[in-house]
C-alpha cells in the first residue's frame, strides 16, 4: 500500500528542497509527528541535543561556519521556550538561522493545553518573524519566506510553529499536485512588501566617499560580520593594500582580516588596543564596513572619532542613529556596494599617518611577559599558545563570553573567514560548546576548538554529551580561575572590590570529562602547557583541557563605560584617570 | 511637561499579529500609544494610525519609522501631519 505523506512528510521534503542537511534538534510530544518523518528520512541528519538552547546554538554556529541557513526544532513549551536564548544570540550577531517549534493541535491552541505555549508571542522580540501554521497549504510558502527572510537583509531567526494535528494530517491530492511549482517558490510574491523596500543604488555617494577616501590624511577602516557575511574579506585586504589602508576588525569581524597583517590595528573599542582606539579617536576619515557602531565599539558617544569624517557600508537600514550618526551611510548588500567604492580608489601610501599609528602599541598588554617560563599559569599567556595552535591547524575557535572571550580576540593569530565565532551582541555565556558542536559539524575536515571559561562551560556543560555520541573530535579547553572573572575584575575596578557572587567552586572538570567519555588533562603551571597541547594535537577524538589560571588577572586595556575610547586604561600599575 | 503629538501612519499585512510586532517596536522604548485606529486598506493590507506622546519624538521619529520599516509585517510606515 502506498503511504500518503503527512505535513511531516511534507516539512521534510521542502526542508531537503532547500539545501538543509542537518537539523539540531530535541524532541518531544507536539513535535512527535516531525520526528516520525524524519525517520523515514536518512538525507535529514539529525544531531540529538541535550538542551534546546544548545540547539539553537549550534544551528547558529553551524551558519557562522559554512555560510548556510542553521535549522534547529524543539518541542511545544518548555522546549520551544528554551530556544529563546540561541535565538535572540542569532537576532543580536545576525546569523540566518530557522527554528521550527512543535505546537499543539490547533482545536487545543489558546486552552492552555499541557505544554501549550505563545512561542511566536514569546519570540517577537528576538525573531525576524515567526510563521504559525494554520493549514497544510502553509507549508510550503512559509517555509520559502522563512528561509528567504533569514538571509534576506540584516539575516536573523527566523521561527515556524507548526501544530502537531497539521504535521499529523495527511497531503492532499489537490497540494500534492502543485508541490513541485510551489516548493521553492520566492518571497516575490509578497510584491507589496519588496516593491515598496527596493532601493537604487545611488552612484553619486560612491563618488563622493571615493574623494573622500583620495583626500584623506588619515583613514581607518572597520570592519564587522558584515564583511564576513559578504564574503568580501578577500577584496578589503586587497583594496587596504592598494590604498595602504590601517584596519581595525570588530570582535564579529576579527576573522575578516588577517590579525598579523602588518595593516591591522587589533580590535577596537572596550577592550580594544592603543592603536586601534587611538587610530579612531584621531583618523580624520573612518569607514565602517558591515559593522554596526555598537557601544562596546564605540565608547562615549559624543567623544567617538571626534575628528573624523563616519562613513557607513550597512544592510540595516534602521542602522545609523542607533548609536552615532554616520556622515555618510550606504546601504545595501558589502557585496554590491563595495566594489563600486573600491575600484575607485587608487594607489596611495600614508607614511605619516602609519608614524603616528606605530606610537601606539599594537599588543593589548606589551608589559606583561607570556613566556612559558616554570611558574603558575597565567590567562592571557594560557590563551596566547592555545590560539596558536588553533591558527596552527587552520581551525575554527568557538569563544564562550567574559574574561577569556576578549584574551582569545586580543590574541587570535591569522585565521580564515568564518574561524572566531562568539556570541558578539548579546554576551551569550554557555555559547561556545553548542555552537562548536554546530561548527564542526558544519565543516568535518577542520578542527574545531573550543575556548570557554569555567562560569560559561557549565551552562551548557551537558552537551559533552552529544560531542560523544556524535564522535565530534572538539579540542575544548576550559580556563578555570575558579570565578566569574569579568564580573569579578568589574566588582575590583568599578564596586571597590566589593566581591558579590563570583566565586565558583569545582567541578573537577577532568572528571567530569571522563564520565562522558572524554579525554581530559589538567595544566596549573606554564611549563607543561607546549607539551600536553601537544598531545591534544594528536588526538582523534574529543578531548578536554582544564587551564587553572590565577583569580585576579584582568584583561587590559580596558575603556570603562561612560569614558571615550582614548580613554583607556592600559593596565594595573598605570595611573588611570578618573 | 509639554507634551507635542506625533502621528504615525503604517500599512501592514494582513495576518494574526502583525500588529503586535508594530507594538512592540513602541513598548521596547517604553513609547505609549494615546490613539489607535486600524482599518482594513486591501485584501491584503490594513491601515493602522497611531498618536503617541513625545516620547516618541525623544526616541527620534525617522528612528521609529526605520525600526517599523524594517519589520516583515510592515510594507510603508510613516509620519503623518497632525489633523
Amino acid at each position: 500500500m502506498v503511504r500518503i505523506p503527512t505535513g511531516a512528510d511534507l516539512l521534510c521534503d521542502l526542508l531537503l528542497a532547500h539545501g538543509v542537511e542537518v537539523l539540531f534538534g530535541h524532541p518531544g510530544g507536539a513535535i512527535l509527528p516531525f520526528y516520525d518523518a524524519l525517520h523515514r528520512k536518512p538525507a535529514l541528519r539529525h544531531i540529538l541535543m541535550r538542551h534546546e538552547q544548545a540547539a539553537a546554538h549550534a544551528a547558529d554556529g553551524y551558519s557562522r561556519a559554512t555560510g548556510k541557513v542553521g535549522v534547529c526544532i524543539a518541542t511545544s513549551g518548555p522546549g520551544a521556550t528554551n530556544l529563546v536564548t540561541g535565538l535572540a544570540t542569532s537576532m543580536m550577531d545576525g546569523v540566518p538561522v530557522v527554528a521550527i517549534t512543535g505546537q499543539v493541535p490547533l482545536p487545543v491552541l489558546g486552552t492552555d493545553a499541557f505544554q501549550e505555549t505563545d512561542i511566536v508571542g514569546v519570540t517577537m522580540p528576538v525573531t525576524k518573524h515567526g510563521f504559525q501554521i494554520n493549514q497544510m497549504s502553509d507549508i510550503p510558502e512559509m517555509l520559502s519566506e522563512a528561509f528567504s527572510l533569514a538571509i534576506e537583509g540584516r539575516p536573523g531567526p527566523v521561527l515556524i510553529d507548526f501544530p502537531k494535528n497539521i504535521q499529523a494530517m495527511t497531503v492532499t491530492p489537490e497540494l500534492m499536485t502543485h508541490l513541485p511549482g510551489i516548493s521553492l517558490r520566492n518571497r516575490e510574491t509578497s510584491d507589496l512588501i519588496t516593491d515598496s523596500k527596493d532601493r537604487q543604488i545611488d552612484s553619486d555617494v560612491f563618488q563622493e566617499v571615493i574623494v573622500l577616501l583620495e583626500k584623506s590624511e588619515r583613514p581607518l577602516l572597520m570592519i564587522g560580520r558584515g564583511a564576513v557575511e559578504a564574503g568580501i574579506t578577500e577584496q578589503i585586504r586587497e583594496l587596504s593594500e592598494r590604498a595602504d589602508l590601517p584596519v581595525t576588525a570588530t570582535l564579529l569581524g576579527l576573522d575578516g582580516f588577517q590579525a598579523e597583517h602588518s595593516l591591522c590595528l587589533g580590535l577596537p573599542g572596550m577592550h580594544g588596543t592603543e592603536r586601534a582606539n587611538m587610530g579612531i579617536q584621531n583618523a580624520d576619515l573612518l569607514i565602517g564596513l558591515g559593522c554596526r557602531f555598537d557601544d562596546r565599539v564605540i565608547g562615549k558617544v559624543d567623544e567617538f572619532a571626534p575628528n573624523a569624517k563616519v562613513v557607513s557600508f550597512d544592510i540595516n537600514p534602521s542602522m545609523p542613529g542607533r548609536t552615532i550618526e554616520p556622515d555618510i551611510f550606504i546601504l545595501g548588500d558589502l557585496k554590491d556596494t563595495f566594489p563600486l567604492f573600491a575600484e575607485g580608489i587608487s594607489q596611495k601610501t600614508h607614511a605619516r599617518w602609519w608614524n603616528e599609528l606605530k606610537g601606539w602599541s599594537r599588543e593589548a598588554e606589551p608589559h606583561v611577559d607570556c613566556t612559558l617560563k616554570s611558574g603558575p599559569l597565567g590567562g592571557r599567556q594560557a590563551v596566547r599558545y592555545v590560539t596558536r595552535r588553533v591558527s596552527d591547524c587552520d581551525g575554527i575557535v568557538c569563544t564562550d563570553v567574559g574574561q577569556h572571550q576578549m584574551w582569545v580576540a586580543q590574541e587570535l593569530p591569522n585565521v580564515m573567514p568564518r574561524s572566531h565565532l562568539t556570541s558578539g551582541g548579546l554576551g551569550t555565556m554557555g555559547y561556545s560548546l553548542p555552537a562548536a558542536i554546530g561548527a564542526a559539524v558544519g565543516c568535518p575536515d577542520r578542527t574545531v576548538w573550543v575556548v570557554a571559561g569555567d562560569g560559561g562551560f557549565q551552562m551548557n556543560i551537558q552537551e559533552l554529551a552529544t560531542v560523544v555520541q556524535e564522535n565530534i573530535g572538539l579540542r575544548i579547553v576550559v580556563i578555570n580561575n575558579q570565578c566569574l572573572g569579568m564580573v569579578r575584575q568589574w566588582q575590583e575596578s568599578f564596586y571597590d572590590r566589593r566581591y558579590s557572587a563570583v566565586s565558583l567552586s569545582g567541578p573537577d572538570l577532568v572528571t567530569i570529562a571522563k564520565a562522558y567519555g572524554i579525554v581530559g588533562h589538567l595544566v596549573d603551571r606554564a611549563e607543561n602547557l607546549e607539551e600536553v597541547l601537544d598531545s591534544v594535537s594528536d588526538e582523534a577524538g574529543p578531548v578536554l583541557l582544564e587551564l587553572r589560571v590565577s583569580e585576579e588577572e584582568n584583561v587590559y586595556p580596558i575603556v570603562a563605560s561612560g569614558t571615550a575610547l582614548h580613554e583607556l586604561i592600559k593596565g594595573p600599575s598605570l595611573p588611570t584617570e578618573a | 511637561m509639554m507634551l507635542s503629538n506625533y502621528t504615525l501612519s503604517v500599512e501592514l499585512r494582513n495576518e494574526a499579529g502583525a500588529l503586535e510586532r508594530v507594538l512592540g517596536v513602541l513598548r521596547r522604548r517604553a513609547i505609549n500609544i494615546d490613539k489607535l485606529t486600524l482599518s482594513k486598506k486591501t485584501g491584503e493590507v490594513y491601515h493602522v494610525v497611531m498618536s503617541v506622546t513625545d516620547e516618541v519624538v525623544q526616541a527620534g521619529p525617522d528612528r521609529i519609522i526605520k525600526e517599523l520599516s524594517s519589520l516583515f509585517v510592515v510594507a510603508t510606515a510613516m509620519q503623518v501631519e497632525d489633523s
